[in-house]
């Protein structure tokens, strides 16, 4: 089912009568069937976002819709969402078939049904010979199992996580991601996943929405995303070691970066931000030569830092390209590859 | 092997509870009929209480196969007090156990256990549980199994076998003591007197802290010790000061003290006056103070935070200034439920409604209710379930440690309530003694004769009838009642 946000709007205010934007004109088309991540930094709104689709706070302003129901004013039970919380929120003295039985408990569905779907459930997530556990005699990932079962039992229309992943450790993570991955493919179920972690997010999802003090700054699929970010903050925001970012200036379509010409650019003259990717710099003999200030052994890359035109610089290479304590080298960046931002908007500018 | 061995032992374990619960309910089913068949000097309906001392009736109208049984007063006294031992010494290995059984595991099993066991089956001996003690016995020979893996017959010749061993061990090491003894090193000489130096230092404050320890004990025990005495004791023992008796034979113990006290002096009736009424509200008290908990700790509304610090306030003012205002709303003035003619006062509404509800349990469960974690709420939410919902399915669960802790706390206060119900049981017509509760009825019940003599051993009864309920309910329950004293400071 498709899910619509339409200038979805959320304002707190305080006692002073301050006022907080914490969403601000959200409008997202989410198609059927697929796994959409909300990603940005804290206090982006990401998660204010996920509870007002899941109708436990209210929207300001604007319409949420659910395939063609406008779905604003409607109570959360009645939305047929299923919502996966950050501590779980199990319940600790059910035991887990009971906690996945209570969703259906509510709904007044038939004893045996009921019996029959928890079952159906629990062996889809991988807990089937658990149900008599309490909560507390289970492993963090286990519990985050039973959370999924609880939310799916229903049959939810929406599936909606709230950072799922962030309490358990690095290797159950990975493992969970690709398990939560594997559920929503078999399911087919319309999924939103909350999370700061943007390795997560694009490991994880079809499409991402990247938020910034509760606007949009970009819809796309990950790596489309990665590759053509939209605007400076979604460049520095995704890609780890961060985009390297410095001012520049351009003249008769020349990129100056400290008064010394770089490379030609097909874009209007005046000072931009310009964006390089560390991971896109390659070791070539026809590139620029630098002195290299501090080089980073780790495995299959090397970590280069040099001075580019009197910024500081990072550079990721490939490791057989690079000798231990290399003093100088020789880098080439394609065009393609070098992001020019509008100083003001921050929006990108195409030199095609 | 092991394994279904310790299944084997847990099974037999709880045939054995079985028969000790069948035995306690022996108990005191047999003590229920000895004490109804208690007879007091009567004149026409009301009971001599110069009498009392000099009664001696003859018990011989026992039904069935004891109809030829005939039974002195001392006899009779005998059987009883050898019931309720039996009953003292049964009754908390029942509960001890059924509690233990519950939880043990396999590992739990040792050989202080085994011993343990086997100590337990002497006790049921003596108790004439004979079933239960044959059990336990034949549990015990499992143990020796499980643990070596002997069987009975081995055991039995192991033991003769393992005693010349530590005899023989115990010689040794006496000549190892008289050989080091020999060697007059001085450095070990020395280390050897400051060794015996530091276990005398130890022993010696061990000994200290432990003789402390008894003596407190001594001076909180000798108080309850005396009053039950005194309560068994006749009337002359009772007032005899120049040369008290500080024990006395089982035949000595009259128990028809506790029957006068029941039935002449009321104490039934008042007894069941107080049940009531704490029952009720305690019941009170728990749905008020879960409901509106439940609305400070989860339910915004506006001037939420504001109508809690005006309650919390009224903590603040002593207790005693309440009594005038709930007199007056109690009062003619008000509901106007007392100080009416006879048999139109409603004193157990008087006594109930001003206490079913209490400040400071809420503030404790609000506590309590507030750390329960929000997004179980918002799971809840999600899931379709209502506030109301929400509560009995979720928070009272989870929160129920809390909740027994109130009610056994609230229990007590009813239980120990004086002024409020003295006060409303004081006013208007003379029926208002019917409503007495048991402390008024402690205070205010004649236990005076005509000729001038008060008798104490009546009263001391009495007070024991009110005590020793409490005193069972903090021994059993003393976790959770520590738990809410510590947590919510000393009132309630």
């Amino acid at each position: 089912m498709e899910l619509r946000l339409e200038k979805l709007t959320k304002v707190f205010t305080n006692k002073n009568g301050q006022e907080t934007r914490a969403v601000d004109n959200l409008d997202i088309t989410i198609e059927s069937g697929t796994l959409v991540a909300l990603l940005g930094p804290s206090g982006c709104g990401k998660s204010t976002t996920l509870f007002m689709i899941a109708g436990l706070v209210k929207p300001t302003g604007g319409k949420i819709f659910f395939g063609e129901d406008d779905v604003t004013k409607l109570a959360p039970e009645k939305r047929g969402i299923g919502l996966v919380f950050q501590n779980y929120a199990l319940y600790p003295h059910m035991t887990v078939f009971k906690n996945i039985l209570f969703p259906l408990e509510n709904l007044d569905v038939p004893r045996d049904e009921a019996f029959a779907r928890v079952k159906e459930m629990a062996n889809l997530v991988g807990i089937g010979e658990l149900l008599d556990r309490k909560p507390s005699q289970l492993s963090g990932g286990q519990q985050q199992r039973v959370a999924i079962a609880r939310a799916l039992v229903k049959k939810p229309r929406v599936l909606l996580l709230d950072e799922p992943l962030s309490n358990l450790d690095a290797r159950l993570r990975l493992q969970m991601r690709e398990e939560i991955k594997r559920i929503q493919r078999e399911t087919g179920i319309t999924t939103i996943f909350v999370t700061h972690d943007q390795e997560e997010a694009m490991s994880i999802s079809d499409k991402m929405v990247v938020l910034d003090f509760g606007k949009e700054q970009q819809y796309a699929a990950p790596q489309s995303m990665y590759n053509q970010p939209g605007n400076l903050f979604v460049a520095k925001f995704l890609g780890n070691p961060p985009i390297n970012a410095f001012e520049a200036e351009v003249k008769n379509k020349k990129l100056i970066i400290n008064e010394k010409p770089f490379m030609t650019l097909n874009v209007p003259d005046g000072l931009y931000d310009v964006g390089m990717r560390p991971e896109n710099f390659r070791v070539a003999d026809d590139g620029f030569k630098t002195e290299i200030k501090d080089i980073f052994h780790i495995g299959r890359d090397t970590m280069i830092h040099f001075e580019f035109n009197g910024n500081n610089v990072r550079a990721l290479v490939d490791s057989d390209t690079m000798k231990v304590n290399q003093k100088s080298v020789s880098l080439t960046i394609k065009p393609e590859r070098v992001y020019i931002f509008d100083k003001q908007t921050g929006k990108v500018v195409n030199h095609g | 092997m092991e394994k279904q061995l310790f299944l084997k032992s847990k099974k037999i374990e709880k045939i054995t509870l079985i028969f000790d619960a069948l035995a306690v309910i022996t108990y005191i089913a047999l003590f229920l009929f000895l004490f109804n068949h208690l007879q007091m000097p009567m004149d026409g309906q009301s009971v001599i209480l110069e009498d009392l001392e000099t009664f001696n009736p003859i018990y011989n109208d026992f039904p069935g196969i004891f109809s030829n049984l005939v039974l002195n007063r001392g006899q009779m006294n005998s059987i009883i007090s050898i019931l309720i031992i039996f009953f003292i010494v049964a009754f908390p290995m029942l509960f001890i156990n059924i509690k233990k059984n519950k939880t043990r595991t396999i590992y739990d099993i040792d050989s202080y256990s085994t011993a343990s066991t086997f100590v337990q089956a002497i006790i049921n001996l003596l108790t004439f549980n004979f079933v239960g003690a044959g059990l336990r016995v034949y549990n015990t020979f499992v143990y020796i199994k499980f643990l070596k893996g002997y069987s009975p017959k081995e055991f039995f010749k192991s033991i003769i076998p393992a005693i010349k061993n530590k005899r023989a061990e115990r010689k040794a090491k006496k000549l190892e003591i008289v050989e080091d003894e020999e060697v007059k090193d001085e450095y070990s000489l020395s280390i050897k007197k400051s060794i015996r130096r530091q276990t005398a230092v130890s022993t010696v404050r061990l000994l200290l802290t432990y003789l402390f320890l008894v003596l407190i004990a001594l001076i909180i025990i000798i108080p309850f010790y005396w009053m039950v005495l005194t309560s068994v004791k006749t009337f002359s023992e009772s007032s005899s000061t120049l040369n008290p008796q500080f024990f006395l034979w089982i035949d000595r113990w009259n128990w028809v003290n506790y029957k006068v006290v029941l039935t002449e002096q009321n104490f039934g009736l008042y007894i069941k006056n107080t049940v009531i009424v704490a029952l009720l509200s305690t019941f009170g008290t728990i749905i008020t103070t879960v409901l509106s908990a439940y609305a400070f700790a989860r339910i915004e509304f506006k001037g939420r935070e504001l109508l809690f610090s005006i309650l919390i306030m009224t903590m603040m003012i002593p207790g005693e200034l309440y009594i005038i205002t709930n007199f007056i709303t109690v009062s003619k003035n008000g509901f106007g439920w007392i100080g009416n003619p006879a048999g139109e006062n409603q004193y157990f509404l008087a006594m109930i409604l001003p206490f079913v509800t209490s400040i400071s349990y809420i503030f404790f469960l609000r506590q309590n209710f507030k750390q329960i974690p929000e997004s179980l709420y918002k799971a809840a939410r999600v899931d379709g379930c209502s506030d109301f919902k929400y509560l009995m399915r979720v928070m009272v669960p989870i929160a129920s440690p809390t909740i027994f802790t109130i009610t056994i706390l609230n229990i007590f206060g009813s239980w120990n309530a004086y002024i409020w119900p003295r006060i409303i049981t004081s006013v208007g017509d003379i029926n208002g003694s019917n409503y007495w509760l048991i402390s008024n009825a402690l205070r205010d019940t004649d236990f005076v004769l005509d000729t001038g003599r008060v008798m104490y051993n009546l009263q001391i009864a009495a007070s024991t009838l009110v005590t020793v309920p409490l005193l069972i309910v903090f021994f059993m329950f003393r976790k959770y009642i520590m738990n809410g004293i510590g947590r919510s400071g000393t009132k309630g």
